[in-house]
């Protein structure tokens, strides 16, 4: 029978310090109903696009500013055309994340265990259409 | 702050979510639990820890959900994209493999650790369900002890305590009663199934044992024998001197009632697991069962979030007649 095993010593004692958007490890879980079209390659000389890591690609789309008056809120400006207003919601059953191997030609013989990396109980969810931009 | 999502990313490995339910995310963040484990035959997937299994779903929704990282003081970037979270719901532990009656000779070929390994359920799951089916550890080989040897060592058990006048023991206390061809780990067995124990010191259940020999006479009749008569046997069949309280409800779930004064043994191993069949055959061994006797032969195939009277209802139906309920064919 195929078995696995998961590898939880990451995430024990894990200390909260009243952070919700990010995790203690500093991750987010943002959560938009609908689909995010975004650019697959990267185009030259345009601001929106840096490098992470120095290795990876990744391309700006957004921009999240936080409601001054009421904490769980948030706005998701996207472009210059469209916003889309947000809450910082608790989740019902928290979420561990999982980093999982994926057996490639370049990592064949290498055994890893999956790992629990983090522990999500917080996610910045966009329930609502977009509204234009006045 | 700003939001980005990378468009390349490392190969080698992939990020999912699992839900955590609460009593596994506390034993997690408390340091109790250091790994877990997931098993998959080709129907199920279940994560396990020492104690319990959750039986693993994936969930898939149509959003877009983002895992992302918070790199510098302004920038948070998604590097996986998750389409679906995996939901772990309560698993009804199983042993996986079918394992041979032990006949005084090895003949089983099925090792511990693979019968563990093999079984979707936690270590503590599986001793707990093996005992129950009459399990027994051999020279690393994994048995069910046959009924007549469980009685016979259960007699023997018995006979020693009385004669010690002990009802509290230790193993040291009874060690002497394994002589070929009983082995040591037939006694944890027997202890297993019919005591209690707290630091290592053991006390007889009576019930279990009671309802064990109950069992065990019921089943030499394959005719509807009369209560009395059957009452009569059951106290016989008890070692000399052990007089625990006999009581035909503590069988449920074994016989039927016929008029008010014969009973038949009926071996629920032997009915259908499907509940539609189950209920066929129940209802061609007595076309009127007493809602009591009828209920514990279905308790364990209802499925979950189901109340048993909705099934009764749906396979048969329920009426009162007189003071009690009663049970027959739609």
């Amino acid at each position: 029978m195929p078995t696995a095993k998961i590898d939880c010593r990451s995430v024990q004692n894990l200390q909260y310090d009243g952070n919700i958007i990010t995790t203690p490890y500093g991750l987010t879980l943002l959560e938009i109903q609908g689909e995010l079209n975004l650019p697959d390659k990267v185009v030259e000389n345009n601001e929106n696009f840096i490098k992470v890591d120095e290795i990876y690609d990744a391309v700006k789309f957004g921009n999240l500013v936080f409601d001054q008056k009421e904490t769980n809120k948030v706005i998701l400006f996207i472009g210059n055309s469209q916003r889309l207003l947000g809450t910082i919601e608790k989740l019902n059953t928290p979420l561990g994340v999982l980093k999982i191997p994926v057996k490639n030609d370049d990592n064949m013989e290498i055994e890893e265990d999956i790992k629990m990396i983090d522990i999500v109980k917080h996610k910045l969810i966009f329930k609502q259409r977009p509204l234009p931009i006045m | 702050m700003n939001l980005y999502n990378q468009i390349n990313n490392d190969k080698s490995y992939t990020y999912k979510l699992l839900q955590l339910p609460e009593e596994l995310l506390e034993n997690i963040e408390n340091g109790n639990i250091d790994n877990l484990e997931l098993k998959s035959n080709y129907e199920s997937v279940v994560i396990c820890n020492a104690d319990k299994s959750w039986k693993v779903r994936q969930m898939n929704h149509s959003n877009t959900v983002l895992l992302m990282n918070k790199t510098g003081k302004n920038n948070l970037i998604g590097f996986q994209s998750a389409a679906y979270e995996y939901e772990l719901n309560d698993n009804k532990p199983t042993i996986s493999k079918t394992i041979p009656v032990y006949n005084n000779s090895n003949t089983s070929s099925i090792s511990i650790t693979e019968l563990i390994q093999d079984s979707l359920c936690s270590p503590k799951e599986f001793e707990s369900l093996f005992y129950d089916m009459n399990g027994v550890y051999i020279d690393g080989f994994a048995y069910i002890l046959s009924n007549s040897i469980i009685s016979e060592l259960l007699y023997i058990l018995i006979t020693k305590l009385m004669s010690n006048q002990l009802t509290v023991f230790e193993i040291s206390d009874i060690e002497d009663i394994i002589t070929p061809p009983f082995k040591k780990s037939m006694l944890d067995t027997i202890l297993h199934k019919f005591a209690k124990s707290v630091e290592n010191r053991y006390e007889l259940i009576d019930s279990n044992i009671s309802k064990w020999f109950g069992i065990v006479e019921l089943s030499k009749n394959n005719q509807p024998v009369l209560k009395n008569e059957f009452l009569l046997n059951w106290k016989s069949s008890l070692p000399a001197y052990y007089s625990p309280s006999l009581d035909l409800n503590d069988l449920k779930g074994y016989y039927c009632s016929f008029l008010t004064t014969h009973i038949l043994y009926i071996n629920p191993i032997d009915l259908s697991t499907n509940l539609a069949i189950r209920f066929k055959e129940l209802f061609a061994f007595n076309r009127s069962w007493k809602y009591d006797e009828f209920v514990p032969f279905i308790n364990d195939y209802v499925p979950v979030g189901k109340k048993v009277d909705s099934l009764i209802i749906k396979y048969g139906k329920k009426k009162k007649v007189g003071n009690e309920f009663i049970v027959s064919p739609g």
